[in-house]
This record gives C-alpha cells, structure tokens and sequence, in this order.
C-alpha cells in the first residue's frame, strides 16, 4: 500500500517539472564573492586581522580608514576629469578599503552589544518598567551574558549565503512544493471516482490514513534533502568551501542582535530542522485540507493563502498589533526560521516571559497533533455520495 | 450468515432516497431490480459501509456493521456503479494496492491477483496501463478488485454494464459458482442476467422494497397476464396509452405487439408464456408513465 501511494505522489511529472524550474533558478541566481576578496592582496590583510577583535584592533582600524577616506578625498580633488566619480584606487588600496571598514562595523556592533546590555542592567532594576518587562530584560541579559563577546571578524559570506537560503528560496520552493505534491493525495481519489473502492476495503478507513500521511513524510523528506543537499553543493561551487562555521552566529549579517549563544554550524543544523518540522506541519495542513475540501485545485488555493497572507502582510509592513500575532504565529514564519533567532523576543505566559521560538514550536507542535487528529476524524466521518 | 438490513432509510436534503427499507439476506443471489432514480446504489452504499443511513440499522448476525467497522468491510467486496481507475497503474499495480487495503500478506496477494486476473480473463492485458483500457475491461478489474479478499458479502452495483455477452454469460456463471456460501446483492437493469442465478428479486420503487420473492413467483404472479395480439400501425399509440406495452415487433401482418395487462386486451389477443421482462412490465410501467 505504501509503495503505491509513493508511486501515486512520485510518477506526478508536474513535480519535477517544477522541481527543476526552481533548480535551474538557482543555479542562474547571481551570488558568489566579490571579485576584491578573491585577490591575494585581501586575503594576506584578511589572515592578519580574522579573529576575535580587541579595542585597540578596532581603534587602528578606524585610524587606517580615515587615513585612507583622507588619501582618496585629496585623489578626488586632484583628478580633473569629472567623468570619473571615483578614482581609480590601487587593489591594495581596495582590499585594505574593505579589510578595515568591516572591522570598524564590528566595533560599532560591539559597542551597540555593551549598550544592549547597560540598558537590560537598568531595566532589570526596576524603576522604570514594570514587573514583566524586568522579568523579561532579565532573560536577555542573562541570554547576552551568557554569549560573551561573540563579534570577530570572519569572512562568512558562503556560510550567509547558505543559512540565507532557508528563510528565502528553501521557504517558497519548499511550500510550493508541499502545497502542490501533497494537494491531490486525498482529493484525487474523489476526483478519479476512486474513493468508493478504497473505503469499502478493510483498511480503507484508518490505514490508508496513516499509509497516506508516510507517503506524504516521504515525498517530503527527499524534497527536504534533495533541495539542502543542490544549494550547499552550489554554494561551495561559488565559494569553494564554507568557512568559519565554528564561530558564533552573531557573526553572520543577519544575526547580529540574536541573543542565542550558538555557532553557525549549530544555527544551520537547528534550522534544517525546524524547517523540516514546518515542511511537516505544513504537508499535515494540505491534507488535512485535500481531505476536507476533496479537491486538488481548491486545497491548493487554500493552503496557499493560509501560509501566504501572514508572509505578505510581513512583506507589506502591516503591524497592527493582531496582525502582528496572527504574523507571528503562521506557518511561513516557522517555516522561515530566522525570525525566531534574529532577535530577542519573548511573551509573557502565565507573568513569565517565554522565548518566541520555544512558544512557537511548542505551538506548531500542539497543531500538528490537533491536525493529525482531525485528518483521522474527518476521513473516518466522511461520506461518499456520487 | 445472516445480513439484516432493519428498516433503514436515507434522506438527501430534500430527497428520500431510500425509504424504511427492511430485508434479511441469507447465503445466495439476490436481484435488485428497480427503476432509475429507485435507490439501488444508494441502498448499496449503505450496506458497503461507505455511506451512513439516515435511521435504521444494518446488521449482519445481530451485530450492528457500523460498530463491526474493520471486521465488517473485511469480509465485504463492493463493486461501485461508478468508479475510476488510477490511469497510470497497469492490472497488476492496482489489484496490489486493492490486496494490501484488504490486508491479504504479500505472498497471498501475489497469487491472488493472479487467480482474480484470471477469473475476470485479464491475464493478457494485466501490465498494459489502466488508461488504455476499454470500458468492459475496466468494469471486469473493478470485479476482479470485489473479488480479491474472498468476501463473504458480495455487493456489486450493475455489474454487467458494458460487458458484452460472452463476459457476461462468464460473470453470471462465476455468480453463481461462489455464491453457495456467501450472500451476493446484485443490481441491474438486465433481467436476464439473473434469470438464472438469483434466488430472490427485490423489487424497488422510489425508496421502497414493493416486492420481494423468487424468479418463479414473480413469473406465477403475471401468469395469464401476458399478451400477443398483431395490430395495425394506427392503433398502437392508443394502445400504448391505456395498456403496458413490451416489445413491438414488425411482422408481415401489421405489428406485433406484447401486451401485459391483468385483462385481455382485445379478442385476437393470444396469452403467452411470461418472461421476467414482463415481470418488470408489469410492476414498474406505471411508474414509466407517470414520469412521462
Ligand atoms: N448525493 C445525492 N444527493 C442528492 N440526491 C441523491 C444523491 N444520490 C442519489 N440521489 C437521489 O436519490 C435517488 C436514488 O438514487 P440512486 O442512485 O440510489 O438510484 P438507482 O436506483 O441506483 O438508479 P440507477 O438505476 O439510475 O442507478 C435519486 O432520485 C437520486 O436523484
Ligand atoms: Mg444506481
């Protein structure tokens, strides 16, 4: 039964169709490094200064900046022909360019981390907050107390990139996928006239259920894997290999004010596995759906639009604060993963604060089962009547 | 084995399809006969588990079905008036699939569906894919499909409809081979595929059992009944409107006409020897012209 089912979702051409339309976007998707960090001039600045970043580090760096914002300010002056907006600088000059203005950024980052921290030490006494906002800053604090000093400078543009793929193009291949292998599995036996002969078998009530949610994980997890497994192998095509995966998350552009004390390769392997988690949560909401609504094209539409208004409502900057919520809470934002690390964000359960990923999950995880219990419930209900 | 169907009965928003419907079942063939639109698969979908009864109850040796579940449908083969295939299955793939929702072991289902390909003669079309298939053929795996868990109640909705006479004639004999220990429920609008085979008719008109008895009593019931005058072609549509007319014949002498009426028709008027077309004349031609 579980291999027929499989055959059923996987002899579908549409999917690969799609599958590798979407490949074929990603392989054409401009990315790789700057050519200037290719240069050997970059990389013997750059294995001078990678590393943790002291004060003094830091202070030089600006110090080397403007001397070389001073240089290129007299160049400009000098050069008579207007056409050219910005003089033709030296590789070395480039790269040094480079080199010294991402440390200057890293000590602006430490110096706002110290300030995020003052500010929690004066929340979390109290005088002008009130008790759940103390409660909370203290969580932060400890949070960033715990995480130490996590800034240095590390070129993590590959390993950007990969993580990068999973709150973008990993999040929409991978819904549009689901949405569209997982839509048919219970209406298409509606749609074929051949749900009367299934139902009227032995287990055509609550195995196939349970055969048909396997097949649904299966289809799932070699979308999931196929899918992670292209992007890495294209990334290390781009950049030769990912570098700098021990190091600590913040040290990635996107996670610079996450309080989570993790390293990148750590953050990776957590959000492929929520993801994975949401890919399931998701697949359970398109059957549930293909169960209910008995038809491919409906239960497409609809899944759609659970999973897709949230995202746009995010994407058009809507934040009434119940939309907010509602945003919080979808399927797309566990699905994207990021938004659950990139900052500190809690609710107060019960007077305490609890963190947005904990709750969420613990949310998502509470719908599955209610999902899986209403795929059971309904089918076994239904009726068949033409 | 005893299947009780006690009294059930189906309502569609505004329509009653099936009306207190009573009947007991015992090992052999029953016939359902009714007109279109009289609630035969309707009654059928109730008794294959795939449809709930707006009241009453069905059981099978005292035991209510709907709470027998599993048990019940594991011993059910239910061929659907109306089904489809998966398109890019061939024979083999779908009767596998249908063994495995039976619960037949791999080993017995692999030789099982061979033995139903076989029953159904489909052996020399088994891997070619189901979208090829013609509609006889697709009506004769559906049977095949019924007939794979061995089951004990037998249901199977119109199931000569586009099988041509030789498939036919070898449904009917395989009918009658395994219905000696197991109930068979048979619908159709071809009397003669149960001439020979079925134990009891049921009749039914417009939700309701109106009669129910075997083939010789029906036939005994329109004895004396049943009319063969020649007529002119003027005279016939007055005919048709006053008297259950069957078969008009062209003959040299004007058109001979087969008449079913409880008193002769007119003087010429010879009685002949009924079928179980007349039977069917002559319980359910009012109800044709009530609806014209
Ligand atoms: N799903 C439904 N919704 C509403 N009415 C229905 C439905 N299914 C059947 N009916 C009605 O119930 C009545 C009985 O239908 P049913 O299909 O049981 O008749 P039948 O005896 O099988 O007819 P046929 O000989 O044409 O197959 C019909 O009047 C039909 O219109
Ligand atoms: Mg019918």
């Amino acid at each position: 039964m579980y291999k027929q089912e499989c055959y059923k979702i996987f002899t579908r051409k549409s999917l690969y169709f799609a599958f590798l339309l979407f490949v074929l976007f990603m392989v054409i998707l401009p990315g790789g490094s700057t050519p200037i960090i290719q240069t050997d001039e970059y990389q013997t600045l750059y294995e001078e200064w990678r590393g943790p970043l002291s004060r003094t580090e830091i202070d030089l760096a600006n110090q080397k900046l403007e001397e070389l914002q001073n240089r290129i300010d007299q160049e400009m002056e000098q050069t008579e022909d207007l056409e050219v907006v910005f003089p033709p600088q030296s590789i070395e000059e480039q790269a040094a360019f480079r080199v010294y203005s991402s440390v200057a950024s890293i000590g602006r980052y430490i110096d706002s981390f110290q300030q995020r921290k003052e500010d929690l030490q004066e929340a979390t006494r109290g005088s002008t907050t009130t008790a759940y906002e103390s409660e909370e800053a203290r969580l932060e604090l400890n949070m960033l107390n715990e995480l130490g000093q996590p800034f240095g400078f590390y070129n993590t543009t590959a390993w950007g990139n990969t993580v990068d793929f999973i709150n973008v193009f990993a999040f929409i291949i991978l819904t549009i996928l689901i949405v569209l292998g997982l839509s048919p599995v219970f209406a298409d036996e509606h749609s074929q006239k051949s749900i009367s002969l299934i139902r009227s078998t032995k287990h055509g009530k609550r195995k196939i259920v349970t055969t048909k949610i396997l097949a649904s994980c299966t289809y799932i997890v070699s979308l999931f894997v196929t899918l992670h497994i292209i992007n890495v192998a294209l990334e290390v095509r781009k950049f030769g290999a990912l570098m700098d995966g021990t190091v600590p998350l913040q040290n990635l552009f996107l996670f610079i004010q996450s309080p989570f004390s993790l390293t990148i390769w750590q953050y990776y392997a957590i959000a492929l596995g929520i993801q994975f988690f949401a890919s399931l949560v998701i697949g359970l909401l398109v059957l549930f759906l293909s169960i209910v609504t008995r038809n491919g094209m409906l239960t497409f539409f609809i899944s759609g639009a659970v999973i897709g208004t949230p995202f746009l409502f995010r994407q058009l900057g809507i934040d009434q604060p119940f939309i907010q919520y509602v945003t919080q809470f979808s399927y797309a934002e566990l699905m994207r993963v990021k938004g659950l690390f990139d900052q500190f964000v809690a609710f107060p359960l019960f007077d305490q604060p609890v963190l947005y990923p904990v709750l969420l999950i613990s949310t998502f995880l509470l719908v599955a089962i209610l999902t899986m219990y209403l795929i059971y419930h309904q089918y076994k209900n239904q009726q068949i009547m033409n | 084995m005893r299947l009780t169907i006690e009294k059930i009965s189906k309502t569609f928003k505004d329509k009653q399809a099936v009306t207190t419907f009573s009947a007991e079942l015992t090992e052999g063939v029953y016939a359902l006969l009714g007109p279109n639109g009289a609630g035969k698969t309707t009654l059928m979908r109730m008794l294959a588990d795939i449809m709930k009864p707006s009241s009453g109850r069905i059981l099978l040796d005292d035991k209510d079905i709907s709470l027998m579940g599993d048990h019940y449908r594991d011993i059910l083969g239910y061929l659907p008036q109306e089904f489809g295939l998966y398109k890019n299955f061939n024979a083999i793939r779908f009767l596998s699939y249908f063994a495995s929702l039976k619960g037949l072991d791999k080993e017995k289902a692999k030789t099982r569906v061979e033995e139903v390909l076989k029953l159904v003669n489909l052996q020399k079309d088994r891997k070619r894919k189901l979208r090829t298939y013609s509609g006889g053929m697709k009506r004769r795996l559906g049977i095949a499909q019924a007939l794979l868990n061995d089951p004990k109640i037998l249901i199977v909705d119109e199931p000569t409809a586009g099988l041509d006479p030789q498939e036919r004639v070898r449904f009917r004999n395989l009918l009658s081979e395994i219905a000696g220990d197991r109930i068979v429920l048979l619908s159709t609008h071809i009397v003669t595929d149960i001439e020979y085979i079925a134990k009891e008719v049921l009749l039914m008109r417009q939700g309701e059992l109106i009669q129910r008895s075997t083939i010789e009593k029906l036939l005994e019931s329109v004895e004396e009944k049943v009319w063969k005058c020649s007529v002119e072609q003027g005279a016939l549509s007055q005919l048709q409107k006053s008297y259950k007319v069957g078969n008009i014949q062209r003959a040299e002498s004007g058109i001979e006409i087969r008449i079913v009426s409880d008193v002769k028709p007119m003087p010429n008027a010879l009685s002949v020897s009924p079928t179980l077309e007349d039977v069917y004349l002559y319980f359910f031609e009012k109800e044709a012209e009530e609806n014209v």
